[in-house]
Formats: structure tokens, sequence, C-alpha cells
């Protein structure tokens, strides 16, 4: 499968400070990529170098089998991006905006940005100064999907967005990726890349930690057990190898596990429980897991 | 063309504004003329007789007579010039550099459009104003100069080649303040240089001018370019002078798109 | 009056800046004052023939050139010229800063009243103006004295060099007063220029047609060095004047700050 994106050991720094080192993942053309990491691991960073908004210190990245640095504009011509703080012409109205960014790709589709605004509930008359946070979000999104782009580049979009507006959202995401719309979905928020993603990378203060499938993600890592006792817990209770991040209140005991699950129900039927919950955990525990894993090793 | 329409826009409420301060300020200045003349002569004969130092140092009338309305317009060249300084500086500096400040420039630079035709087209509309603002100029100059004009020749000529050099400093000053906006941090930052500029090689023309010996610094202070008794009387617009204006303002034009093509945008 | 702080400290650097360029145009102008002493002389026997009417009225009755203070009353109205745009500056900055910097929220959402905003910061400007007065008055009062030969007349350096708080006064209100009329004022520098220079281009306008009465519409004519040399002390009337515009405005911005819908 050909890919849309190759970024191979890309590096910046903003004169001394750290911005990415030596990043290297692809993303492949019709897939949702998540690209996740906490505040100021350099996920925007990563992302405006793709978009030729600030150069690489070192390395380089290709968009299309395009050179980022050298065709910035071509790239951009097919490319729709939602920056992760969204700010507009004050002076503007909400259509007026939308016209002119869309002029920037030729015609503007006034069909297709009447039905955006519509599945955003965006009010098109309004000034760009008045609105809310959420509502800039919105404007933000319909003016990155307006010229059907064949690669969506989100910075931290659901943002501002209330839950209602998130899931119309992701369903316009996906509408695009059936379409055959690759995107790069940055966020810090495990369950929505979660949703919507089928790859991941993980970075993290300026490094890539690795790039995993969603689902082999979930597979081969860790269950989480959850326990209530009839009594209080015992102080030393005695749990199967495996586990870990244990935490312990007075009548619940909760754990990730990974290992053979026969070995743990043998040692968990020694309790008097109330109850017992083993579920997937999700991205964040797990990203937890590894965040925390390399500090605590 | 959607961004030079987008830039016109965006300038013409302050365009408007810098007009009438323009119109205003040649009304009023054209109205004390009037009242000025019927009472002056007395006070022009003295004028005279003032030795040339002093009047060096007042800046007043060149010892030339005041009542004559081209000579009291020749004083309206200085008025322009500080005023199109910061006019041109200003825009200049902050048409660029106003994307970052306001935080626009990932909306715009990430759309399909090369950085050096940005450049280039915001400096065709920042031209534009400027040619807006000069052809008002030079119209209400006129009408009010040959309202008040008793000699039986026409000044509209020399007033246009006194607007003429204003249009060349302009775009002096109007490329000092894109190189300043590639080159300097913030918006902010560029327009305190550009201010620096215009404070600076204005009081560098006043200590020339005090000091005859100190000619030769002259080239660095676009102020001393244009004489304009030789404009208005001889109807000489210097061709080196006019040359070198043009001169820097493409090497400024040409600076900033080599640095602002390299910029690493702020977002 | 942790703003207070805050502002003076956001201004210190321009404030030295600024104080820097006066005294830079200052020693600049006492340099060129060996070179326009040996006309000076000649100036002054051809003005002694001059009747005292015409001298008055273009405000150098009692002028010598081939005197310091004379040659320098000329020449202290540029130096005025750098301390105005300081001021108006200033002024349209304390109040436009948080507009400007999209830190409205941040700020006022802190229990503060709007007043007491304003008012740290209006004397946070006050403040700085005078500081900058002192600062340029203490730098260049060595050099004054250095070429002021036997007397010098130092009423005079005095009443010139705080001539400059008194004009900035005028800008500082006009500029609070402007700064806090649009919706965010979004750049300082293009307005504060143009309107130093207006008021300025009205001075020069004024002292080629010699009308009192327009005199009273810019600063810059209210405190003039040559006027100063004769009379020894500021005009009432003008410092009165001045001092109107400096409240008039300042009481007015103050008015729609607290008034104003701040946005995010």
């Amino acid at each position: 499968m050909k890919n849309v994106i190759e970024i191979e050991n890309l590096t910046k720094y903003y004169g001394k400070a750290r911005g990415i080192v030596d990043v290297s993942f692809s993303v492949a053309e019709g897939e949702i990529f998540g690209f996740i990491g906490p505040n100021g691991a350099g996920k925007s960073t990563t992302i405006r170098i793709l978009l030729n908004l600030i150069y690489p210190t070192s390395g380089g990245a290709r968009v299309f089998g395009r050179d980022c640095v050298k065709d910035g504009y071509e790239i951009r011509r097919d490319v729709g991006y939602l920056p992760s703080e969204v700010f507009y012409y004050d002076d503007m109205k909400v259509l007026e905006l939308l016209k002119y960014s869309a002029s920037f790709y030729g015609r503007v589709d006034m069909q297709r940005l009447r039905y955006l605004a519509e599945v955003m509930e965006l009010d098109l008359g309004r000034k760009i100064d008045d609105l809310s946070y959420g509502n800039k979000k919105k404007v933000g999104i319909v003016q990155g999907l307006l010229h059907r782009p064949s690669l969506i580049i989100l910075d931290e979009p659901t943002g501002g967005l209330d839950p209602l507006m998130q899931q119309r959202f992701f369903g316009l995401i996906r509408e695009e990726n059936r379409r055959g719309a690759t995107v790069l979905f940055s966020s810090h928020i495990l369950p929505e890349v979660q949703k919507l993603c089928s790859r991941v990378g993980i970075i993290r203060e300026g490094k890539m930690l690795r790039v995993e499938e969603i689902g082999s993600m979930r597979d081969t890592a860790y269950k989480k057990i959850r326990l209530e006792f009839r009594e209080e817990v015992p102080e030393a209770p005695e749990l199967p190898e495996g586990a870990g991040d244990v935490q312990r209140s007075p009548r619940e005991l909760a754990f990730l596990f990974r290992g053979d699950i026969n070995e743990a129900f043998k040692s968990i039927a020694r309790f008097d429980l109330r109850n017992a919950v083993i579920e997937e955990p999700d991205l964040e525990e797990i990203f937890l897991h590894y965040y925390g894993g390399e500090d605590g090793v | 063309m959607n961004l030079l329409k987008r830039e016109l826009k965006a300038n013409a409420k302050s365009l408007l504004a810098w007009c009438l301060a323009m119109v205003f300020l040649i009304w009023a200045g054209m109205v004390k003329y009037d009242a000025f003349r019927k009472t002056g002569d007395e006070v022009n004969q003295m004028l005279a007789q003032l030795p040339s130092a002093l009047v060096r140092i007042l800046g007043i009338g060149n010892g030339a007579d005041l009542t004559s309305v081209a000579v009291f317009y020749s004083m309206f060249f200085l008025f322009f010039m500080l005023l199109g300084a910061v006019h041109a500086g200003m825009l200049g500096a902050l048409i660029l550099a106003k994307e970052e400040r306001d935080k626009t420039a990932d909306f715009l630079f990430s759309k399909p459009i090369r950085r050096n035709r940005a450049v280039l087209i915001k400096l065709l509309a920042a031209v534009l104003n400027i040619l807006v603002l000069d052809l008002v100029t030079c119209l209400v100059s006129i009408v009010f100069v040959e309202r008040y004009n008793t000699a039986g020749q026409s000044l509209a000529y020399p007033v246009f080649l006194v607007v003429a050099a204003l249009f060349f400093l302009q775009l002096l000053f109007l490329g000092a303040g894109f190189l300043a906006a590639a080159a300097a941090k913030s918006a902010k930052t560029a327009s305190s240089a550009v201010s620096v500029l215009i404070l600076g090689t204005y009081l560098l023309s006043v200590v020339i001018h005090i000091n005859g010996d100190l000619e030769y610094l002259g080239i660095l202070s676009p102020f001393r370019y244009f004489d304009v008794n030789a404009v208005m009387f001889d109807r000489y617009l210097s061709p080196g002078y006019s040359a070198l204006s043009l001169l820097l303002a493409a090497t400024c034009a040409a600076g900033t798109v080599k640095l602002f093509g390299r910029r690493n945008l702020r977002g | 009056m942790n703003i207070f702080r805050q502002e003076l400290k956001m201004h210190v650097r321009p404030l030295l800046f600024y104080t820097l360029g006066m005294l830079a145009a200052f020693y600049a102008f006492l340099l060129l004052y060996d070179s326009i002493a040996a006309d000076a002389a000649l100036v002054d026997a051809v003005l002694a023939n001059f009747p005292k009417e015409f001298k008055a009225a273009f405000g150098f009755a009692d002028v010598s050139l081939s005197d310091l203070g004379g040659y320098l009353s000329f020449l202290f109205a540029y130096i005025v010229l750098i301390g105005a745009v300081f001021g108006m500056k200033t002024g349209i900055s304390v109040l436009s800063e948080e507009g400007r910097t999209r830190t409205s929220d941040f700020l006022l959402s802190k229990p503060l009243r709007r007043g007491r905003v304003a008012s740290e910061k209006l004397l946070a400007l006050c403040l700085l103006l005078a500081v900058q007065n002192v600062l340029f008055f203490a730098l260049a009062l060595p050099g004054y004295l250095s070429k002021a030969g036997e007397e010098p007349n130092l009423k005079l350096f005095v009443l010139m060099s705080f001539s400059v708080f008194m004009v900035q006064l005028f800008f500082a209100g006009i500029g609070l007063f402007l700064s806090v009329l649009p919706r965010r004022l979004k750049a300082v520098m293009p307005v504060t220029l143009a309107v130093v220079f207006l008021f300025y281009i009205v001075e020069l306008i004024n002292e080629s047609v010699l009308d009192k009465t327009l005199s009273y519409l810019t600063p810059f004519s209210y405190f003039k060095a040559s006027e100063l040399l004769s009379r020894a002390a500021y005009d009432g009337r003008y410092l009165a004047a001045d001092l109107a515009v400096f409240f008039l405005f300042t009481a007015l911005a103050f008015w729609i700050y607290e008034k104003k819908d701040i946005h995010a």
C-alpha cells in the first residue's frame, strides 16, 4: 500500500529548545492514523513541518511522495488542516471566512459548504469575533473539509466540542475516510483515538515511542481486573504473577494483568468476593502504563 | 486575487482615515495660509532679512516669500514626508507581520499559496494603498493650491512632482517595513524598528540641516533626498535619488522574499 | 499593587530606550553647538535690529543664539517630540495591553474592580514618565553645564527639561482615551506616530503663520523653550490647557474602560 506521509529522522529545535528528535513513521493511504502524546510532546511541531509552516532542523518528510520543504505548495493543495488553536480574521463573518478559505482551492462548492455547516450546526451569518471557542472549532472543521482534501490533518480537533458535535464530527471524518481520504489525527485524549483510528503513533518528549495497531495494542496487552471484597482487603493479598499497577482501597482491589488468565483465576478464587469485573483496559490506562513504565523502571 | 482583495478590504478603513487626515491637513493648512497671506506682507519683509543660520534653525520660510502659495505649499512636503513615512512604514511592517500576531498565519499558510507569492501580493496591496493616498494628496493639493494661485502659471505640475517624490519615499519606507517584518520576531518588534528608523532619520535630517558640513550623511536620511525648492520651483525631481529610493525599496523587497521564505511561522 | 508592578516591568526597556534616544539627540545638538557658534554672533547682531514685536511673534524676543540656552531653545522641540512619542505610546499601551494579548479574561476575572485596574495602570504610566524626565534631566545636566559657560541658566534648563513631562501628560491622556475606543486595539505604534506627528505638524504650520489661537491646539506650542527663555516660567493658560486635556481624556478613558464589554 502507498504511503501518504513518510517521516524520516525528523528533528526540530527551536533555538535550544527541543521540538522533536529523530521522529520517523509513515501513514498509509486510506488509514486513520492516531498521533498521541501529552501536551508539549511535539505533535504540533511535526504537523506544522508537514505543512511547511516551519522548517526542520534535520531529517525530512514526504507527503504524497513530495518533499514537504520543497513542494509545500503542491502538497497543501490537497490537504485540509485544522489547527489545535483556531484563530481567524476577527472582522470576517463565518460565511466570508469559509468562502475566503475555499477561494484558495478554486471554486466554492456552496452546496457542500451548507451541508457541512448544517451538520455542525454552524451559524454562517455570525461574526468570527463573537463566536465561542467551540464554534470557532466548527468553523475550523468546515474550512478543513470543504475542499474534499485527500489528506486531512487534525490537531487536537475535539477541544471545545460538545459530545453530540464530537459524534457528528467523527461521522464526517469517517465519511471522508470511506471516500478515500487519509487522516492524521493528533490528540492527547485516548478514547477518541480508540474510537476512530486504526493505528496509533505514540510520541513523548519529542521522541516516537512506538507505532501500533489499535487492535494488537489491546490484545497483547492487559486485562483490567477489579475485585470487590466482602470484608476488608487483606494487608498483602497474594496476586497472580503478571499483575501490576495495583490500586487498593479498604474493600476494593484493582490491577492490570498480563499473563495466563488461568493463573489469575486460581489466585482470585482464594478471596471472598462480592463482585469481580474483568475489562479491556482503555488506551488511557495502557498509555499511562507506557509512560509510567518508562519512569518506573 | 483572493488575498489581494482581502488585504485591500482589511486596510480600507485605515486608508480612509489616512486620506481624511491628509485632506484635513491640506485644507487646514491652506485656510491658515489664506488668513496669513492677507496680513503677512510685513512679516515677509522681515523674514527676507533673517540670516540664513537662523532660518536654518527655525526652519521657516527658507528666506523666500511666504505669502506666495508655492512657497507656502513647499512647506507641506515635510509634513507629507512625516505622515507618509509613518503610513508606509507601518503598513509594510504590519501587513506582513499581522498574520502571526493575529495567529492567522497557520490558516493562511496552510493553504496552497507560495510564501513568496503571498509576500508579493501583500506588497502589491500596500503599494496600491500608497498610490490611493498619494493620488488623493495630489488632487486635493492641486485644487487648493490653484485656488490661491495668483501667478499666471498653473502649479499643477510642480505639485504633482512633489507628490511623486513623496511616493518614492513611501516606497522606500514600505520596503523597510516589509524587511523589518520578515526579520523581526514579532509585529511589535517590527513596528518598533520602523518607528526608530523614521524618528532617527528625521532627526538626522535636522542635524544635517543645522550643520551643512554633514551634508554627506544626507544619503542616510530619506528626508534629505529631495530638495523641495528644486522640485517646486525648478521642476527638478532628482533622478539619482528617485532611482536610489526605488533601488532601496526593491532591495528590501527582495530581502523580504528571501527572509520570509525561510521563516519559521509562529503558530 | 501587582498590576502597577507588572506595568512598570513591561515598560522599563522602552523607557530606557527612549530616554537614550532623547539623550542622544541632546548631546548631538550640544556637539553641533560649536559649529554654529561662529555664525551665532552674526545672527545676534542682525537680530538686534529687529523690532521687538516681530521677535515676540516668532517667539525669540530675548533669544541670543550665542548663548547655549538660546541655541537649545530652538532645538529642544525635537527632544520633546521623542518624549511625546514615548508618552503617547505608553498611554495607548497600558489600558489596551490585555485586549492586544488576549489576556483580558485572565486579568479581569481576578477579584479586582476595573477602576482599580485602570488606576494602577495610570499610576504606573505617570511614574514611568516622571522617571524618564528625571533620568533625562540628571544625565543631560552635566552636558549642559560643561558647555553653558560661567553663569549657566539653570532655571531655564529645568523648565525646558520638564516641559517634556508636561507635553507627555497631554499625549498620555489622549493615548489612554484612544486606546479604549475600539473594541480591540491591534497595533500601538501606527496610531502613536500618526497622532503625535499630526500635532507636531500643526505646530509647524503654526510657527509659519503665527497664529496665537492655533497654538492652543497643539501641546508642542504650550511650553516652547523660546518662550520659557523670556518668561522664565510656564505660561499659566497653557499649563491649564495641558492639564485640562490630560484630566478630561483620562477621566473619559476611565469611564469607558469601566463600561466596556471585554471581548475574549
